[in-house]
């Protein structure tokens, strides 16, 4: 029988972890590992390497929670490519980046900040077929690298149009 | 007792560390260059299926660079037009998988040397802490 793919799921808070993994298991295409800070998410991600770490890991998608207090999203994000950055010919684990921001200011620091290490991003509270259609996507299509490129393009394009907006209220 | 028994264990494990490493090693980082190699192409051979807009812009932007050399910038849609006019759609990237598989090819020795040489010590470091985490658990359940 054909192993399930994992997904690890960082999320602080445990009711929601709890539902979002119900919501993974539920399709049985996935199984979904939880983890509630950083630092333990890391652990699950040492534990799980193949081929004494030169192979891609086993834990196929991490859906991440971006307000965590003990590592944060983008502390863990940073140091997870960090590790991964040693290796540069090894596949990079896709991050779903899970938040409840909901200005414009906020998702675009967020995804700055992320330097386009993600391959996705979700606005809490999701649909669950949103949530589903990106595993879809990044697991089973394996368009993580597509999805994160256009989210690059996306985030650039952003960063030109708000350069001619304040340019054009300066000259005004 | 557990300072003797290190001092057996030590060098079976090292001799172990050796040539489970080494041959793991060179096992392992020869299926991560297959790893690689099929990622890769995978990743452009999807582009191309599933997103033939964004491939052909990539496509047409990649060979309008290439065109442009020491052209005038006043040129540069002229040269554009020129070059959709002439690929109504992108190839399939058979240039970027013969690329893929030449550094592939190219990379593999170096990458057999690397896992000949991170592969003991990957071994060694793995046994020797859980070692220390069995001694340390045992420990404390002997002081319970």
């Amino acid at each position: 029988m054909k192993k399930k793919p994992l997904i690890l799921v960082v999320e602080d808070d445990r009711q929601q972890s709890d539902l979002v993994i119900e919501v993974i298991n539920e399709t049985e295409r996935y199984h979904a590992i939880p983890a509630y800070d950083g630092e333990e998410a890391l652990q699950i991600l040492k534990s799980h390497q193949r081929g004494f770490n030169f192979l891609s890991n086993k834990i196929e998608c991490i859906l991440l929670d971006w307000q965590m207090p003990k590592m944060n999203g983008e502390l863990f994000l940073k140091t997870l490519r960090n590790e991964e950055g040693n290796s540069p010919f090894k596949r990079h684990i896709p991050i779903v980046i899970c938040t409840a921001y909901h200005d414009k200011e906020r998702q675009a620091l967020a995804r700055d900040s992320t330097l386009g290490l993600a391959s996705g991003y979700i606005l809490k509270p999701f649909e669950e077929e949103e949530l589903l259609g990106l595993l879809e996507r990044i697991v089973i299509h394996k368009e993580a690298e597509i999805l994160r490129e256009i989210l690059i393009e996306r985030d650039q394009r952003w960063a030109r149009e708000l350069d001619r907006v304040s340019q054009r209220r300066e000259h005004d | 007792m557990s300072r003797s028994k290190s001092v057996i264990m030590l060098p079976l494990v090292l001799m172990w560390s050796l040539i489970y490493g080494v041959i793991g090693g060179l096992f392992f980082k020869s299926l991560s260059v297959y790893e690689f190699w099929m990622i890769s192409n995978r990743h452009h051979i999807r582009q191309w299926k599933r997103y033939p807009v964004r491939h052909y812009r990539q496509f047409t932007t990649a060979v309008l660079i290439g065109r442009m050399g020491a052209k005038a910038w006043s040129s540069l849609p002229i040269t554009r037009n020129q070059i959709t006019w002439e690929y109504a759609h992108a190839p399939f990237p058979y240039l970027v998988i013969l690329c893929n598989t030449l550094l592939a090819l190219l990379y593999l020795p170096f990458a057999l040397l690397s896992g000949a040489w991170n592969g003991p010590s990957f071994v060694f470091t793995r046994i020797w802490q859980k070692r220390t985490q069995a001694l340390t658990l045992g420990s404390g359940l002997q002081s319970q």
